[in-house]
């Protein structure tokens, strides 16, 4: 559920939008990250399911962090959108948007059917 | 024609309707009669609850039509089309599309039978004022730039007195607010990137994709307002037959452990599509 809705882009999708994005970029994974000035993450998804770990070890090494997401949308990683990602994440995770809904449907329902029969709707 | 509709054009050619996972994908080779029976398989049990005896007879006026005139404005694959013309009524159907017209005549012919199937932009109708008796769309217009022109001309050609009927998608809808403006706008940040137009033609039609040049859900009040104006009588009712499989989307299971009678309530308010009716004046 939580991956059909993130609807991750596969590999080679991420490729050609890195190559569009940024011609002179190299790509490699974590470990040949480590030391460079400026580095871009390629999130699959919208916001990183599972980046956190490289994240956390980039920024301690102090480089200058984007991300170019799945969505086709590019920003730099800073403390403030670090949060929001945090947040999000757990929310996507957790289904806890879904839980609150779910409580507020039930909550609710007796007095929507309540004010449809006074209503004469069936 | 516009820039913005030549886009909505080329877009809908790439990625005609075709009812498969994706937009413009399809198990059968296209305009075989294998294909038609998928599309129309699938597209009739999404909206079984508005079937009775025939499809969709609980919301066409087919037996009043019999013999009469009648016009689709977006035909896409024409199963609606196809569907008035067994009933017997004298059918034209219109699409920007270009494949949705050649999709559409393969299938009259196919099945035997007889329609005026063009090529035409549904804000700019080739077809004298009222020279039609009923004149319907289905799941179209909300992709047209200007949806307020695109109702007057429908209007206009149905003669006065003649019958219309509208389906659009609703902004007020649990599709719109969870999977557009929650998950995509909220919880993936698209909210950041998008402003309202942007976010719902990104997901409001082929999200698994990229979206498409334009899809911009009303209101009820948006709706009958614009009807009003082009003048027509209107009667507005909420299709909720997209609940269930928005339930699932949000907790598995969800959809299928609440009891129908429950779901009602909700799907009556909250559904994904507006049907408005009625005449013109």
């Amino acid at each position: 559920m939580v991956e059909f809705k993130a609807n991750p882009r596969d590999a080679a999708y991420m490729r050609a939008l890195f190559a569009e994005r940024y011609p002179e970029g190299t790509i490699g994974d974590a470990a040949a990250a480590a030391g460079a000035e400026r580095v871009v993450l390629l999130y699959g998804d919208a916001i990183g399911l599972g980046w956190a770990p490289v994240e956390r070890g980039l920024l301690r090494g102090g480089a200058e962090v984007r991300v170019l997401n799945g969505r086709r949308r590019d920003f730099a990683l800073d403390r403030a959108t670090r949060l929001r990602l945090r947040l999000r994440r757990a929310a996507e995770r957790s289904l806890a948007g879904e839980a609150v809904f779910t409580i507020a449907f039930v909550a609710a329902t007796p007095f929507l059917l309540a004010f449809d029969l006074l209503r004469g709707r069936r | 024609m516009s820039d913005a509709t030549k886009d909505v054009q080329r877009w809908w050619a790439e990625h005609p309707m075709t009812y498969g996972d994706v937009h413009g994908e399809s198990r059968d080779e296209l305009g075989s009669p294998s294909f038609f029976a998928d599309v129309d398989s699938t597209f009739l049990d999404w909206n079984r609850p508005l079937h009775d005896a025939r499809p969709f007879g609980r919301l066409f006026p087919y037996d009043e039509h019999r013999g009469a005139r009648v016009l689709e404005v977006g035909c896409g694959m024409g199963t609606m089309a196809s569907l008035w013309a067994r009933e017997g009524a004298k059918v034209t159907a219109v699409d920007l599309n270009p494949t949705a017209v050649s999709q559409t005549r393969r299938r009259f012919e196919l099945l035997g039978l007889e329609g005026d199937i063009r090529e035409a932009d549904g804000r700019e109708l080739p077809f004298d004022d009222g020279a039609f008796d009923y004149v319907w769309s289905w799941g179209v217009l909300h992709h047209s730039p200007d949806l307020g022109r695109s109702l007057r001309e429908l209007l206009r050609v149905v003669r006065p007195g003649g019958g219309y009927g509208v389906m659009v998608y609703h902004r007020r809808s649990f599709l719109h607010a969870y999977m557009t403006r929650y998950v995509e706008g909220f919880l993936h940040l698209e909210g950041r990137f998008l402003d309202d137009l942007a976010l719902a033609s990104r997901y409001g039609d082929a999200a698994r994709e990229e979206g498409n040049p334009h899809t911009w859900p009303v209101t009820k009040r948006e709706l009958r307002a614009m009807l009003e104006a082009a003048g027509a009588d209107v009667d507005v009712r909420v299709l909720g037959t997209d609940l269930d499989s928005v339930l699932r989307l949000m907790l598995p299971g969800l959809g299928d452990l609440l009891p129908a009678a429950l779901k009602k309530p909700w799907a009556r308010r909250f559904g994904w599509s507006l049907w408005a009716h009625g005449r013109r004046r």
